[in-house]
């Protein structure tokens, strides 16, 4: 992998595809435990449902933000056949950017003194 | 949530999903339902509600995504893509192409000529309004009787009277000769014809020596005045009469017969002005017994024909009440107008018509049988580029689409270029006449635009047919199978394409045949004795009563014209006749000495008055007596000819020589002479009994009323003696109309027309349907062989004889051919029915035309099946296992 695109052209990123790269981020899951890992780390406000994970899954593969892993059974689910999807290094560094970008912006805010809203719902 | 109400939810969700765009269902459908059911199991209930709410965000989304990823997308900027597309992947194919098109667009092309000649001839033979309400009588009227029935308003919407003759109209210092109308003031108003300048006659126009005004027709304002409305208001002279031009008549519109050349229209009162002749007595609209009209009625609704003719023979008799009317033994009969328009022969006409698009039609199918049989083809050769386009992720909707723009495209083209071909198809069919002389050319014929729509819609249709309905059906097949290039479907897609060959040939069969039998009965009515020899003789016409020739001076003119042409080099005969052979007749009713007829039997004659050389002129030989001589002068004894069916048939045989026949009037006719047998109007009449009589004694044709035509014999080119001939008879007078200016073979052309235009007609046909039949078999034979190249392979490396090889692609080939001329034969023997009216001395059924026709037709399906064969047989075993 001697050349990496640009990542600017991905951002800022739509929240789908943030929330898919950071369920991603640590190891690869297939469909079902992306859309649990999103609901977890988003304290359940994000429910994605199949039509929009695929619908973004493919997006991205076509884009070379993930790639398929490979098919294999859940232990945690049942014994059914499982695609499973990672990120790529692209993956990695447009997440990464658009985490630098957040934290730009977080910063920004901070120095304005912009305080966070109440808790979430 | 129990597990059969899950599973449920689970299928429907399944089913939900073919909602989403092809390529994300493709590839992702099955991890979605998957996800779903994963969903359902731990979730219950909240799944579903969260799974439909899913499936409302994301398919819009998914949607618009899925749309054609360009700047401006939208319907039509697909379409041109796609048009695109399909123009560049017929660039790539030119012999594909040029094959589809051609054959579409002589295939529309054809049908679409003659239908226009059907709609010109049959469906609407003229340009006036309601026709169906239009009658014709007949018998001929005189200007009383019009009158009196004209009175009738209870039965007729109209009654309109004509009547036409030619005249020398001179206009701007030339003089023409042309075709006048002279009809009633109310004719326009009632056939509800409109003016297209100026204005028609109305009924103030008819009235006994009210001004002399002429309305022109259409097409002679447009041929010879070259649409100028300057002419309106402008003097001419009409046989010498000061006429003013007051309009023309609306466009299209041609008299009562379609092929009617009329230039000029005169208000019927004008008649004993303007006309010459008999017409010029200033009584002519008052005599009863001079029946010149021809009345053409407009009944009212609901009043029947049948009805109305009664009445118009009480009216008849009512005003004929003092005549002896014994020879009118028929009542008057109403036909209807659009019956009579097509003349005479109206059935034979339309016997003709319907022949012509028998064979059109025929070939039209032999072309979209090739063009489905190319398609067949293409289509299996496109499963593989169809199959990519699938895999890669094109909608078969996109890829339907993509095929049906295809077909549109070739149709388009094909119907650009049938355009092409129609006019040229039209204007070659203005070289003939129908049956019965009427000329094609003079019905003014124009593509039919309902024609070409209609006709390029088959074409079309055809087309989308074999093109889409196999494509989708391999674009619906697995996309795998048709990447490895597996032919599942081959043995039935070649069974539909031998049945194509087999339609091809026997259709093709049928046009053979037609043309076989055309060619036979033009080759014996070629043979046909005529009664007069047509090579070297050139001939011309004049109508010396238009010119208001008196009979001394008409008299000289015949005699210096005489005396003219016999000075040209290589002339060796030349004489007047008052009727060329075939070019109409005469007929009078007879009185033979020592004859005596049958009770009802009529005695009558054909005949025309002939001056001393013509028997030398015209070529009919003299079997006994003498030719007429320059003694037979008025005032001396009437002398005349007649003709062997004459003989037999008056004279029983015996030698008529000093014979008497009698024409009426106690003026007794002493025979002469006895000529051969000639042709009077046709190829296949019955032998009538005919006198010839000296030009010099002959009331109409001598005194200058009715025209005269010169034939001159030369040994040389008789086409190079037509200008000469021509500029002697306007040495002797510049004012004399000289017309017909033609060889004596032109005019009889009439003769073998049917002949010749169904030879003609089938050949082109027939020569195209044989070159499509012979691709069509060859394409079979080639594409069963490029399909089964790995087995002949194996079997020519297993040690199969390369005849067994050869005999087996020749047989894919050949056999279709034969179950096509079989059922060719079968359709020739039923069809042949149609072509009996046109076909001279040869039957429907000749045996040896079938035969011939069957053994050329085998042999080129021989051929065209024998070269994929053979190379077949020469296949390198090595090679086509490799190449698979």
């Amino acid at each position: 992998m001697s050349r990496i695109p640009s990542t600017d052209a991905f951002l800022p990123l739509t929240p789908a595809i943030s929330h898919i790269l950071l369920a991603l981020a640590d190891t690869e899951r297939h469909g079902y435990a992306i859309m649990q890992e999103v609901a977890r780390l988003t304290g359940g406000a994000t429910r994605m449902g199949p039509g929009t994970l695929y619908g973004t899954i493919k997006r991205m593969l076509a884009s070379g933000l993930v790639e398929e892993a490979d098919e294999r059974p859940d232990p945690d689910l049942d014994d059914e056949r499982r695609r499973y999807y990672r990120m790529t290094p692209l993956g990695r560094a447009v997440l990464a950017a658009e985490t630098a970008r957040m934290t730009a912006l977080v910063d920004a805010a901070r120095e304005k003194r912009v305080k966070p809203a109440g808790k979430r719902s | 949530m129990n597990d059969r109400i899950a599973h449920a939810i689970e299928r429907l969700y399944a089913a939900l999903l073919w909602l989403y765009p092809p390529p994300l269902r493709i590839a992702h459908g099955r991890e979605m339902r998957q996800c779903a059911r994963t969903q359902i199991r731990h979730q219950g209930w909240i799944a579903v509600a969260r799974l439909g709410a899913d499936l409302l965000t994301s398919l819009p989304v998914e949607w618009w995504r899925a749309r054609p990823a360009r700047p401006h997308g939208g319907l039509m900027k697909g379409l041109g893509r796609d048009i695109h597309y399909a123009v560049r992947v017929f660039w790539r194919s030119p012999g594909f192409t040029l094959a589809a098109v051609l054959t579409l667009a002589l295939g529309i092309g054809a049908n679409t000529a003659i239908f226009s000649l059907a709609d010109a001839t049959l469906l609407r033979p003229l340009k006036v309004s309601r026709i169906d309400q239009l009658y014709a009588t007949n018998w001929s009227v005189s200007y009383p009787d019009y009158k009196a029935f004209a009175a009738r308003g209870d039965l007729f919407d109209g009654v309109v009277g004509a009547s036409g003759g030619r005249v020398n109209v001179v206009a701007d210092g030339d003089a023409v000769l042309v075709d006048a109308g002279f009809v009633s003031g109310n004719y326009f108003g009632v056939l509800g014809v409109p003016p297209a300048a100026g204005r028609v006659f109305g009924p103030s126009d008819d009235v006994p020596n009210g001004p002399l005004v002429g309305v022109l027709s259409h097409r002679w304002w447009a041929s010879h005045f070259g649409r100028d409305t300057g002419v309106i208001g402008r003097v001419v002279r009409v046989n010498g009469q000061a006429v003013t031009i007051v309009g023309v008549a609306g466009e299209g519109f041609r008299g009562l017969r379609p092929s009617d050349t009329t230039a000029i229209y005169f208000p019927l009162t004008a008649t004993p002005r303007v006309r010459t002749g008999f017409f010029t007595r200033p009584d002519m609209l008052e005599i009863v017994g001079m029946q010149w009209l021809t009345a053409t009625f407009r009944l009212k609704p609901g009043v029947e024909p049948g009805a109305a003719a009664p009445v118009l023979d009480s009216v008849y008799r009512h005003i004929h009440a003092t005549e002896d009317d014994s020879d009118r033994d028929e009542g008057f009969v109403l036909t209807p107008l659009r019956t009579r328009a097509l003349g005479g022969r109206a059935d034979s006409v339309s016997r003709f018509v319907v022949l012509l698009g028998v064979v059109v039609v025929l070939a039209l199918l032999i072309g979209c049988a090739n063009l489905a049989n190319l398609l067949l083809s293409r289509a299996s050769v496109r499963r593989r580029e169809i199959g990519v386009r699938l895999a890669i992720g094109a909608g078969r909707v996109r890829v339907a689409r993509q095929l049906l723009v295809e077909s549109l495209v070739l149709a388009i083209a094909g119907g650009a270029a049938g355009l092409l071909a129609a006019s040229g198809l039209l204007n070659a069919l203005g070289r003939f006449e129908l049956p019965g002389g009427m000329a094609i050319d003079a019905l003014d014929l124009r593509i039919n635009g309902l024609a070409l729509a209609f006709t390029a819609l088959v074409s079309c249709g055809t087309g989308v047919l074999f093109g889409v309905a196999p494509a989708w059906r391999a674009a619906r097949l697995d996309v795998l199978g048709s990447l490895r290039s597996e032919s599942r479907s081959t043995t039935s897609r070649s069974r539909l394409r031998a049945t194509l060959v087999a339609v091809q040939v026997a259709l093709s069969l049928v046009l053979l045949a037609g043309t076989g039998l055309f060619l036979r009965s033009l080759v014996r009515a070629l043979d046909a004795p005529l009664g007069f020899r047509v090579d070297g003789v050139a001939t011309a016409s004049v109508n010396l009563g238009a010119a208001r020739y008196t009979t001394a001076r008409a008299a000289a003119f015949y005699d210096e014209a005489l005396a003219r042409v016999h000075r040209l080099p290589g002339v060796t005969a030349a004489a007047w006749t008052a009727v060329v052979p075939t070019q109409g007749a005469r007929v009078f009713s007879a009185t033979i000495d020592g004859y005596r007829p049958h009770p009802k039997e009529d005695v009558y004659f054909y005949n025309s008055a002939v001056s001393p050389d013509y028997f030398r002129a015209a070529g009919t030989r003299l079997l006994r007596g003498r030719a007429f001589t320059d003694a037979d002068r008025p005032g001396a004894p009437l002398v005349g000819i007649v003709n062997e069916t004459a003989v037999k048939m008056y004279w029983n045989g015996r030698d008529p020589i000093g014979g008497r026949a009698s024409g009426g009037e106690d003026k007794w006719i002493t025979i002469v002479g006895v000529a051969e047998d000639a042709r009077v109007t046709s190829l296949d009449e019955k032998p009538v009994p005919y006198i010839y009589l000296p030009f010099a004694q002959d009331g109409v044709a001598y005194r200058s009323i009715d025209p005269a035509h010169l034939l001159v014999r030369t040994d040389g080119d008789e086409q190079a003696l037509l200008g000469p001939v021509a500029e002697q008879l306007r040495a002797i007078d510049r004012d004399a109309p000289v017309y017909d200016v033609s060889t004596f073979a032109w005019r009889v052309r009439d003769l073998v027309m049917p002949q010749q235009m169904g030879t003609t007609l089938f050949a082109c046909f027939s020569v195209l349907a044989l070159a499509l039949a012979a691709i069509g078999i060859y394409g079979v034979a080639a594409y069963v062989a490029v399909l089964r190249t790995r087995e002949l392979g194996i079997r020519i490396a297993l040690g199969a004889a390369r005849t067994d090889i050869r005999r087996l692609v020749l047989r894919q080939g050949f056999m279709p051919a034969v179950a096509g001329l079989a059922a060719g034969i079968a359709l020739t023997l039923v069809a042949g029915r149609f072509a009996e009216a046109f076909l001279y001395h040869v039957s429907p059924r000749d045996p040896v035309t079938l035969g011939v026709t069957a053994v050329v037709l085998g042999t080129i399906a021989g051929v065209a099946a024998w070269i994929p064969a053979r190379r077949a047989s020469r296949l390198d075993p090595v090679r086509a296992l490799r190449e698979e």
